[in-house]
């Protein structure tokens, strides 16, 4: 083995405890793949595993889980976190792992020049990992990706190149800057159950989309999907006579003056329609698109879009309803009501957020400051790449002693506002998450049974509205938020430290 | 090779006549550090950060007299220029950064300990001989109440005769509790009729911290209101040890009017650990008064805050200090708002010694202690920590 510092840590955190099902499984899938594809693109790196708090009566991860004869170019440490240490921290008895000081003790002792930290349940694409082997990260980027859902049966057995290609055919969904989404199985972003196109119409919102959101309004509940400054809609073009599309929407809350300039182009830029949008009102837009074939319609909807108070986002547009005709949507609307079937169901969400409180106003400081940066922070645990130095310079994540949720995106505002701008890797870069049980981490599904086993067993967790609020501050300072003392990833404890192979 | 130095004084100022006679005030507090370190025996270096000095006016090292001898106490003047002050935002409308000037000083000490406090400060004799007795221990913050007195301190007394003044013409005093007015001899005065005793800060902030606190977020019992901390007047006395200062990156160095920042770096050193304590009578410091709205007094705070925001100068919310404060108490844990750059580290700074810091060179060739200047890498360049010791 070579002293030589390698050019990318890998860190992830775990322990033999079967956490969401099958994990020895899912971790046996990540670590042959980081080892073959480290070999595949001559990729300099360590794995660290932060063993935290093993269960006594099962074995060892290095026991646990299956080696290769040859490692490559990758390394592979295992540093273990015993349970004596573990039972220091405040809810340890019902916490298990607390992730992010896990990862924290492998950041600490990292010894690439950049330091991934990630998740045992991810499988990577090989342009993502040519991308890192060819060495052209630079030192002050935050680097994030969208994270791609699988289907659990990746086959455990089967070659690298099988496993790829399984993850590409059997999507679930997509976690990016503007929300999860549902992905159908050609990886286009589903329609919602209840959504704002036509079903029928080969609409499908693309890149640019927020998630359905409802309000109550004289009318009653409105369902409506704001957009961002580009947005693209997915066309697949049928036999629809005449080839146009009815668009009923509204300057969104970042529009000044209370208007939006709109202009619509096609996949090779041409403008297919352009006007200006004042109050809520109907357009219709000739297609004059090849049939049977899917096009890119982009919104460009830009101007100058103020965020909104307490929110990143600049929402420039609102949807009300995309399909083929008005009165195709009236005749849609009239089965919702015959039904009853969604607007209860909306009126519920509605009423839970009105109870819940508007988000806190901001005082803004001087500058003007109202919102957060506008950061891709969703799924962050599991793509977050700094250099090590910046690492250090934050001090890696907030070490607080409870459930992990959000504690990933107050790394990202620090180290972006600590001068490490954000950069997204895009298309065919991709990170796959093999699915696992509800209620064990993160998914949209799963978000209540989780919050519910939080609660029953009184574990606190970080609100979105603070983190808000403090990425907010950030902003408004310039300066990162750091939580943590110099001795932070467990720094002074010695730590036992097993290499597998 | 420098001895090792027992304590560092940082203070910052700039040759700019702040709240009238600001010379005055200043060679009163050199004159009585150098002469108290002799007086104790104390071995300490006294930094002075000379931000964004005037054109115009000359430096401090020519504007102040200085001793033929320095006795055990060097003085280091570390210049931090105008156009490095340009680069911050507000740098227009605020001359100098006090939090960050500190931080300059801070970062460059290398005593074992470090007490950041104000160049208009007199400190009593039993305070120093506490300092000079070496008994400071280094997971302490320690504080102590500040005594205001008169401004006709007399410049051209010696030592004694200026503490003899303070002691005997008090304003008032920056408790724990509160700020009071004081008789000259140092007797509160009865409230007259109904007037309300006059609260420190700390009484309003730890209201709006249980305000708000129905928003705090992280679920769980634990404490509702600020650790109760002395920050009362705490930017005129903070003392820590340097690796204490270090881990902690020195104050927040956000580009807004110093108000509140020292209370928040109290609370952030107490939340890592640093637990304080409170330097009791007859350990005092005094400080001398000066023109209003110039720096914090009860009757001057509402021409401070006037004068700051016609100029649009940022100030922390006291609501918001209390609200961070109760978190930190709550999770144990510091808020740092700094990078490893804190201090304008990785910057070399033009530094001048005075005192035996001299170098022997220097000596010989006869130059005065006055016009030696020499330039250090004073900043650390940006290096991560090492890797801690992992046992295969």
């Amino acid at each position: 083995m070579t002293d030589r510092p390698p050019y990318l840590s890998i860190v992830v955190t775990s322990r033999n405890d079967d956490h969401g099902g099958g994990l020895l499984r899912r971790m046996q899938i990540f670590v042959n793949g980081v080892i073959e594809q480290c070999r595949r693109h001559g990729l300099d790196a360590e794995l660290i595993i932060v063993e935290w708090n093993p269960p006594p009566e099962r074995p060892r991860l290095v026991e646990a889980l299956r080696w290769p004869a040859e490692f490559g170019s990758c390394r592979v440490r295992i540093i273990e976190v015993p349970p004596e240490r573990h039972r220091w921290f405040q809810y340890s008895e019902v916490l298990p792992l607390f992730q992010m000081i896990a990862k924290n003790v492998g950041i600490r002792r990292a010894r690439g020049r950049f330091v991934l930290a990630t998740n045992v349940d991810i499988v990577f694409s090989d342009e993502l990992m040519a991308f890192l082997a060819a060495r052209r990260l630079e030192k002050d980027r935050l680097y994030r990706i969208d994270r791609h859902d699988v289907m659990a049966e990746v086959p455990a057995e089967g070659t690298l190149d099988e496993q790829l290609a399984y993850c590409r055919t059997h999507l679930l969904r997509i976690h990016t800057w503007e929300g999860s989404f549902s992905l159908e199985p050609d990886g286009r972003r589903a329609l919602e159950r209840v959504d704002v196109a036509d079903p029928d119409s080969g609409v499908r919102f693309g890149r640019g989309w927020f998630q359905v959101c409802t309000t109550r309004e004289p009318s009653g509940v409105v369902y409506w999907r704001g957009a961002a400054p580009k947005a693209e809609l997915v066309v697949t073009m049928t036999d629809m006579v005449p080839p146009a599309l009815a668009l009923e929407l509204e300057p969104g809350p970042s529009c000044k003056g209370g208007f939006a300039e709109l202009e619509i182009r096609d996949t090779s830029e041409r403008l297919v329609a352009k006007g200006t949008i004042r109050g809520k009102q109907w357009i219709s837009v000739g297609l004059p698109l090849e049939s049977h074939r899917t096009h890119v319609l982009t919104l460009c909807s830009a101007g100058e879009g103020r965020p909104i108070p307490g929110d990143p986002r600049v929402v420039t547009l609102r949807l009300f309803w995309c399909g083929r005709s008005k009165a195709e949507y009236q005749r849609i609307l009239a089965l919702r009501d015959a039904k009853h079937l969604h607007d209860t169901e909306a009126e519920a969400v509605v009423e839970s957020l009105e109870r819940a409180g508007p988000a806190r106003a901001f005082t803004p400081v001087g500058d003007g400051v109202v919102s957060p940066a506008l950061l891709h922070t969703n799924g962050c645990g599991d793509f977050t790449l700094l250099s090590r130095e910046k690492w250090f310079d934050i001090r890696g994540y907030p070490q607080f002693r409870i459930f992990s949720f959000h504690l990933d995106s107050v790394l990202c505002y620090a180290a972006h506002h600590a001068g490490a701008a954000e950069a997204v890797l895009a298309e065919p870069m991709r990170i796959y998450h093999i699915e696992h049980g509800v209620g064990s981490g993160w998914t949209p599904e799963g978000q209540a049974a989780l919050f519910d086993r939080l609660a029953a067993k009184g574990i606190p967790c970080l609100d979105n509205r603070l983190v808000m609020e403090w990425a907010t501050r950030m902003r408004q300072y310039g300066a990162p938020m750091i939580f943590n003392r110099s001795d932070w990833g467990l720094a002074d404890a010695e730590l036992q430290e097993a290499i597998p192979g | 090779m420098e001895p090792p130095t027992y304590l560092s004084i940082v203070v910052t100022s700039r040759n700019d006549d702040h709240g009238g006679r600001l010379l005055r005030r200043m060679q009163i507090f050199v004159n009585g550090v150098i002469e108290q370190c002799r007086r104790q025996g104390l071995d300490a270096e006294l930094i002075i950060v000379e931000w964004n000095p005037p054109p115009e006016r000359p430096r401090l090292v020519e504007a102040l007299r200085w001793p033929a001898e320095f006795g055990p106490c060097r003085v280091r003047i570390i210049e931090v220029p105008p156009e490095r002050h340009r680069r911050f935002r507000h740098s227009e409308t605020l001359p100098l950064f006090q939090m960050i000037a500190k931080n300059v000083g801070i970062r460059r000490a290398r005593g074992r300990f470090v007490l950041a406090t104000n160049v208009d400060l007199i400190l009593s004799d039993e305070l120093m001989a506490f300092l000079a007795a070496r008994r400071l221990e280094k997971d302490r913050l320690y504080r102590i109440d500040r005594h205001d007195v008169m401004a006709e301190v007399p410049a051209e007394g010696t030592l004694d005769e200026q503490l003899a003044y303070c002691r005997t013409h008090l304003l008032r005093i920056h408790t724990r509790k509160g700020s009071f007015s004081l008789e000259p001899d140092g007797r509160r005065p009865r409230p007259a009729g109904d007037a309300p005793p006059r609260w420190h800060l700390a009484w309003p902030v730890a209201q709006a911290g249980l305000r708000r606190i129905k928003d705090l977020v992280v679920a769980g019992g634990g404490p509702v209101t600020p650790a109760p901390l002395h920050t009362n007047g705490c930017g005129d006395f903070t003392l820590l040890s340097r690796a204490r200062w270090s881990a902690l990156r020195g104050y927040a160095e956000l580009e807004m009017f110093s108000f509140h920042l020292d209370s928040l770096f109290c609370y952030a050193a107490q939340a890592a650990g640093a637990a304080e304590i409170v330097l009791r009578e007859p350990m005092r410091i005094y400080h001398i008064e000066h023109a209003t709205g110039s720096g914090w007094t009860p009757e001057g705070q509402g021409a401070l805050f006037g004068r700051l925001a016609a100029q649009g100068i940022p100030c922390l919310d006291p609501a918001l200090l209390a609200e961070w404060a109760v978190r930190m108490r709550r999770a144990r844990a510091p808020m740092i708002f700094n990078g490893e750059d804190w201090g304008i580290g990785g910057e070399q700074l033009r530094e001048t010694g005075l005192g035996d810091s001299v170098s022997e060179d220097e000596a010989a060739s006869g130059a005065g202690p006055r016009n030696r200047a020499e330039t250090r890498a004073t900043g650390e360049t940006r290096r991560p920590g090492a890797v801690p010791g992992v046992r295969p």
